[in-house]
Parts: structure tokens; C-alpha cells; sequence
């Protein structure tokens, strides 16, 4: 079920009573109740998941024990965790990828596809998500960064826990399974904190993410007919689209989570509000950047080794971040795109240059500030463009397209007045979290006293929100992934 | 705990009353809307449908009789309550309606095709969203659509989750509810359909010999007209001998008068239509002045 449907608003409040009231005083029936819930909110789209996402998160919990058993007995433990790695990522790879090869393969050397090569599965909802967060577990059990667990439910709550689990964050088994481990008691503080941030992810889906759709996809689906001006709005209004979207339903696990009494991490850091591309990595879908930095770029060695070995650990790792949002040509050329930007400033070791926050302690950046975020933000844009293209083909001509005479010309508006609005929304969900860029709560507010006042704004989002619904229904982009 | 839940239930409190003052704010403005499809439901609902003459059906209907046309013709009032999309069952709801806000008429020229007979329901469903609560609404439209839960019981859900922006889509306002469409011919929909198909639902034929029992003993006069559609329809239409089967075994029983212009040259020729079942605005002028001059050799008119 989507976060933004009437199904989600029963089963929320439901799960939220019987979880505090119902299984509070026992922390295994609590975890039973989270798994149980968890699987309802997924089975809801088709059944058939729960059969792969329990086998994998039983392999995984499996495979953890295992590790911890014969960890000192020679190569076991490595032959548990490489066997568990690669049943998992084959799962993955045969449900992702396998009928994008074949197709491939069957265009290169038979030249043509050929439909008795394709098996046409059905992407369960999520795969990518929940196979990285169960292989992070068993990794981290041989790397000995945590104790496997004993505890299946323990281990299927954290796998399955329905906020995350269909599109992140990619949590971590040293973050969130201890505290499915632990007695978790009711804060006031953070469970209103997770619905402001609810709130937040809704208005940035709904109001921004969806009403850019409209524009984005009339002219991708005819972009040869529309003038430069027109693709580069659409270009640009594709990049919010998808930061609203994901990012937005970041934030209502996130804040979902909290209502929860459980902590997940922080997926997006005001990511076009970066000064480099290096910085950007650093702050967009964090979860996933940093579960390649940390198994696969450092062990092939990080930047600690050779040029050579630097700048194949720093195409493998785009290329296959990439490849993980997708079997197409051009989610591979995206990474490699951006493969191509980030190489310089690692080669010259410029790539930690922006740790702090941008005008860290002021209102306003400065020029400099201003011209490398403009810079960084249409570099990143580009890229978007190869992102959202059918095919390479498509986006090639279309960037072309953008850089024709006819930039120069009036963007198409079918409706001047609604994306006067849309803009306007655009700038103020800037505006307010360029104004939380360090605390990263936009709707925290403690500036805007009395509470009803605080009361009555958060009451204009919901208005907003039922106002420029555009209706139609439209999926969260990372579910496909 | 308690003072989150308490806070909660306050804020889902503002929200709800927030959500009912929008809902009335957004109904009274549609229920002034000038254009379509909420135009016609508010020419019904104040009484300014009300003619001598009405036209019901479907599509076909709506774009194909112009009431203008017919009043020059035969000198009356004409009231066009062409639904789209529409087959008999929700046209029979908005006859019902039109009956309950607007005068006897003294012919109904219903026109009839391969589709009137079925059964439709979900297309075009925001033209209700502004009635939704009118009793009439509740009994006669609101349990056959696909209203779901929540668009029957949170204040302002169905506007919502339909999008506000679509509902003021279109600018298109029908005059006396006809449509000229002045489109050139798209011959997609015929290459994409290998055949057509004369379709009966049972609940919806029966309504219908509802409807013309009622009619009937009412004195209004049925005429049954079929309106000229693409040749290559007419040919490849399945069922089409049963559908007249049908149609005249109906006629016959109620004394109701056919006008046939299934082949007419109208039919041939791509000029006059938009695509393969319906006439652009030329085509529809034509034929309503065909239709008026037949129906004026019939003796109908001349109520003004």
C-alpha cells in the first residue's frame, strides 16, 4: 500500500494502537506484531513477495549464526558469508536483471531479442532495498561488527519493518536491530517530531514530486516536439520531482519510524545545496552510497591504493550504483556520467573539500557559494535527463535538444497559473530547508510561537496538500526500484 | 502518551472541519460552473434544462443533435441531456433527475446504438462530486458508481484524491448541452478495434422498458433515433440484426416511431467525422437539420 492512500491512513493508526497498548509488555510480541504488520503492509501488493522477502531474510539470519559458529574454523565463515552474498545478489540479479541481459545478449549475437530467452518475472516491490539491508547483516557479522542474533523474529522485524522496507532507507544491522533488541518506550517529543516529518514527506510527494510529473512526463513522452527552453524545464522539474518523491517518502518512513520509538537514518542531506559533485554523493540517498562505500569501494581498497585501482574503484562503484536502480542502458551510463565527474576531484583529492554545511551560522551564502551550487545542481540535472530517458538514444537527443537555438526560446505552459504555484511551492520547500540545512527539521518551527500559530501552519500544509493533490494516483519512483 | 494522542485528535478535529468548509466552498462554486460537465447538472438542477423537446443518449447524443438547429427547425425548445461515456443505466439516472427539476417534456428523442444497452459506470465520475449529498444523488447515482469509502464519507476526500487542477480541466461549455466538435477525423480508435459488438446488460434492458413504459403511459412521444456513425462500423458491427431485433420488437411494443440514419451518406464520407462514431460539428449540423425536417414531416413541433 502507498504511504499517500486512504489503506495506509487505516492501517497506521491500527498498528500504532495495538503496538503501544496491545504488545507493549512483551518486547518478542511486540517484534512479532512488527513482523506480522510488516508483512500485511507488503503482501498487500502482491502475496507472492512475502515468500522471497522471508526466504531471504531467513538465509541471511541463517547464514549469521553460521559465521559465528565456525568463524574459527579456517575458510567456513568466508564460504557462509560469500555463499550468502551471492545466493542473495543471484535472487536479486535473476528477478532485476536477468530478462535485461537476455534481451541484450539476444539483440548483440541473434540478432534480435527473443522472447523464449525472457522469463518476464515480476520486480517484487522493494527487492533492492531489503536483499542490501539483510546481506548488510551478515557482512557486518563476519566483520565482526555485531553479534548475529538468535532471535529470528528479532531479525525479521529489522528485515521487514514496514516504513523502510520498500524504498529506505537502507538501514544498517548495527543501527536498527539492537533496537528491535530493546524495550522501546514512547517519547512524546520524537512521535511528534515523526509526524511533523510525515507531514513534510507528504507535502514534498504530493505538492512537488506529483505536479512536477505532469509537466515532466508530456514532455519526455514528446520531447522532440518541444523547444530547448521547454526540455530544460522539464529537465529541472524532473530533478525536483524525483528529490520530492524519494526524498519525500524518506522522510515519512523516517518520521513513521519515529512514531514507532525507532531511529532510522537520515536519507537526504539538502542534496542540491552541494558545491561538488563529491559533496552531492555525500547527501543524496545516503543509506545506499554509503552501503558501496563501506562493502564494496573500501574493500576493493577506497582511494588508498594506486591511480589505477582508484579510478577502477570509483567506476565499479558508480557503475553500480547505477545498475541497482535498474536494468536499462541508461541507469549505467548515469553512473558512469557521474563516474566521470567525480574522478577529478578524488584524483586530485578534492573530494572532502565541503564537509560542513554550506554558510554554516549565516542567512545567506556567498557568490562563490552560489555559483558552484548553480553549477553542481545543472550538472546533476543532466544526469537526471539520462535517468529519466527510455534509452540512451532518447537522452542524447534530448540534452542536444536543449542546447539548440530554440533555448533561447519561451518555455511551452499549458497552464500558466498552475505552474506559478508549483514554482512558488518549489521555492518555498527550498527556502525551508535551506533554513534548516544544519538541524534538518523544517517543520520543527520552535521560531514560530504560540503552538496554535505552529498548529494553524501545519494546518496549511494539509490544506495545500488536499488543494494541489493532482490526483492520479502516482507510485513513489524508487518503488522500482 | 495521552497528551500525544489527545494533540493528535485535536489536529485531525481542525482537519475534518478544515476539510468540510473546503468541501462546501469547492461545491458551491461548481454548482455555479459554467462549463462541462458540471454545466448541464446545474442547467437540471435550476430548472433551465426544462424544453419541449429532449434529447437523451449518450456521446452520440451529445455531439451529434444540436438543439439550435432543431428549434429553428421546428419552432420549440430543445434540451440536449446527452451524457458521455454513458450507457442507458446512467442516463436513466440523470432523466430521473432532470424529471424531478424540470418540466414534462412532449418528445424525447432518444438515440439509440450498439452501447446504449450496456452497462457503465466510473467515467467522467467528478460530474457528480458537487450533488454527491443530494438525496436524489445519494439513491439514484452515488450506490451505482465506483465511490469508494472514503469518497462517500470524508469531507472533501473525493475532490482530493480525484485532483482539483482536473476537475477545471476542461473549458468547454455546450450550449443547451450539444457540443459541435470541430476536430479532424482520427481513424485510431477504428484501426486499434478489430470488431464492435451490439452489448445487452439485463439490469440495463430492463430499465430501459422501464423508462419507456413510463414514458408511454405518460403521453410523452418516444421517437427512437439511431444517428449516422462510420460505414466501416456499420460493417463490422457483431450483433448488429439483433440489435434491430430488439429495438423494434421494443418500438412495436410501445408505439414508438424509428428514425434510421445507421447508413446514411453522412457515414461515408470522413469529412464529417472526428472519428468512427461520432460526427464533428459540420456532420452534426447536417444531420439535426435532416433529423428536424424528418421529425417536422412526423407532425412534431410548433410548440412556440
Amino acid at each position: 500500500m502507498l504511504f499517500n492512500s486512504i489503506e495506509f491512513t487505516i492501517f497506521l493508526p491500527i498498528v500504532f494502537v495495538l503496538y503501544w497498548f496491545v504488545f507493549n509488555r512483551n518486547l518478542k510480541a511486540q517484534n512479532a506484531f512488527v513482523v506480522a504488520a510488516s508483512y500485511l503492509f507488503y503482501g498487500w501488493w502482491d502475496w507472492r513477495f512475502l515468500l522471497l522477502i522471508a526466504f531471504t531474510s531467513t538465509c541471511s539470519w541463517w547464514s549469521g549464526l553460521l559465521i559465528d559458529r565456525f568463524r574459527d574454523s579456517g575458510n567456513k565463515a568466508k564460504w557462509i558469508s560469500g555463499g550468502n552474498i551471492t545466493l542473495n545478489l543471484l535472487i536479486l540479479c535473476l528477478f532485476k536483471y536477468y530478462d535485461f541481459f537476455a534481451e541484450s545478449f539476444g539483440r548483440l549475437f541473434l540478432g534480435g531479442a527473443s522472447d523464449s530467452l525472457l522469463l518476464h518475472l515480476i520486480l517484487p516491490v522493494g527487492i533492492s532495498f531489503y536483499t542490501f539491508q539483510a546481506l548488510s547483516y551478515s557482512i557486518d557479522v563476519y566483520r565482526k561488527k555485531i553479534e548475529p542474533t538468535k532471535d529470528i523474529i528479532q531479525f525479521f522485524a529489522f528485515v521487514s519493518f514496514f516504513p523502510q522496507l520498500v524504498a529506505g532507507p537502507i538501514e544498517r544491522a548495527t543501527n536498527l536491530l539492537p533496537q528491535f533488541g530493546k524495550t522501546r518506550t514512547f517519547d512524546y517529543h520524537t512521535a511528534t517530531d515523526g509526524m511533523r516529518q510525515i507531514l513534510w514527506g507528504l507535502f514534498k510527494k504530493i505538492v512537488i514530486a506529483d505536479n512536477c510529473a505532469i509537466y515532466v512526463n508530456e514532455v519526455y513522452a514528446n520531447f522532440e516536439d518541444y523547444s530547448g527552453s521547454t526540455l530544460l524545464v522539464a529537465a529541472v522539474l524532473f530533478a525536483f520531482q524525483i528529490y520530492g518523491d524519494f526524498s519525500g517518502y524518506s522522510d515519512i518512513a523516517i518520521g513513521t519510524a519515529k512514531l514507532f520509538g525507532i531511529k532510522l537514518m537520515r536519507n537526504f542531506n539538502v542534496p542540491y545545496f552541494s558545491r561538488d559533485i563529491a559533496e552531492f554523493w555525500r547527501r543524496w540517498h545516503i543509506s545506499l552510497t554509503t552501503w558501496f562505500r563501506d562493502y564494496v569501494y573500501i574493500p576493493l581498497g577506497g582511494s588508498r591504493c594506486s591511480k589505477a585501482k582508484i579510478i577502477r574503484n570509483t567506476f565499479v562503484i558508480f557503475l553500480l550504483s547505477g545498475m541497482w536502480h535498474g536494468a536499462n542502458w541508461t541507469f549505467i551510463v548515469w553512473g558512469a556520467y557521474h563516474a566521470l565527474l567525480f574522478l577529478p576531484l578524488i584524483l586530485m583529492g578534492k573530494n572532502r573539500r565541503y564537509r560542513d554545511t554550506v554558510a554554516a551560522g549565516r542567512l545567506l551564502p556567498d557568490v562563490k557559494s552560489i555559483l558552484k551550487m548553480a553549477l553542481t545542481f545543472f550538472l546533476v540535472t543532466i544526469g537526471w535527463v539520462i535517468f529519466r530517458a527510455d534509452s540512451i538514444g532518447q537522452a542524447w537527443t534530448y540534452i542536444a535538444n536543449i542546447f539548440s537555438p530554440s533555448l533561447l526560446t519561451k518555455p511551452w505552459h499549458p497552464d500558466v497559473i498552475h505552474y506559478c504555484h508549483l514554482f512558488a511551492f518549489i521555492a518555498l520547500m527550498l527556502a525551508g530547508e535551506w533554513m534548516h540545512r544544519e538541524d534538518g527539521n523544517v517543520l520543527q518551527m520552535k521560531r514560530i510561537q504560540p503552538r496554535a500559530v505552529r498548529f494553524l501552519c501545519y494546518m496549511l500544509i494539509v490544506v495545500t496538500i488536499a488543494i494541489f493533490n493532482p490526483g492520479e494516483g502516482n507510485q513513489f519512483i524508487y518503488f522500482q526500484f | 502518551m495521552k497528551k500525544f494522542l489527545i494533540r493528535t485528535s485535536l489536529f485531525i478535529l481542525m482537519v475534518t472541519v478544515a476539510m468540510c468548509v473546503l468541501d462546501v466552498v469547492l461545491t458551491k462554486k461548481l454548482n455555479h460552473y459554467e462549463y462541462r460537465p458540471m454545466l448541464g447538472w446545474n442547467e437540471i438542477y435550476d430548472g433551465r434544462a426544462s424544453a419541449d423537446i429532449v434529447v437523451m443518449g449518450n456521446s452520440r447524443a451529445w455531439v451529434h443533435y444540436s438543439p439550435a438547429i432543431l428549434d429553428s427547425v421546428l419552432h420549440c425548445h430543445t434540451y440536449n441531456l446527452g451524457i458521455d461515456g454513458s450507457a442507458f443505466n446512467r442516463q436513466y439516472s440523470r432523466y430521473k433527475i432532470y424529471r424531478m427539476y424540470d418540466k414534462k417534456p412532449k418528445v424525447i428523442l432518444q438515440n439509440i446504438d450498439f452501447v446504449t444497452l450496456a452497462y457503465t459506470t466510473g467515467y467522467e465520475q467528478f460530474q457528480y462530486f458537487p450533488y454527491f449529498y443530494r438525496r436524489e444523488m445519494q439513491e439514484l447515482v452515488v450506490p451505482y458508481e465506483e465511490f469508494t469509502f472514503a469518497d462517500k464519507y470524508l469531507p472533501f476526500y473525493r475532490y482530493a484524491n480525484f485532483g482539483i487542477k482536473r476537475i477545471f480541466k476542461t473549458k468547454v461549455a455546450p450550449v443547451n448541452g450539444y457540443i459541435g466538435k470541430e476536430e479532424p477525423w482520427n481513424g485510431t480508435r477504428l484501426r486499434k478495434k478489430k470488431s464492435f459488438k451490439f452489448t445487452v446488460d439485463s439490469t440495463t434492458l430492463e430499465q430501459f422498458e422501464q423508462y419507456l413504459a413510463e414514458t408511454h403511459a405518460e403521453g410523452i412521444q418516444m421517437i427512437f433515433v439511431h444517428a449516422p456513425i462510420y460505414q466501416e462500423i456499420t460493417q463490422k458491427l457483431e450483433g448488429r440484426d439483433e440489435m434491430w431485433r430488439l429495438y423494434k420488437r421494443l418500438a412495436e411494443q410501445y408505439q414508438i416511431p424509428i428514425l434510421n440514419y445507421e447508413e446514411d451518406s453522412l457515414g461515408m464520407d470522413t469529412n464529417y467525422l472526428y472519428n468512427a462514431t461520432h460526427l464533428n460539428k459540420t456532420g452534426s449540423e447536417i444531420f439535426s437539420r435532416k433529423l428536424a425536417n424528418d421529425l417536422k414531416a412526423m407532425g412534431i413541433g410548433q410548440y412556440l
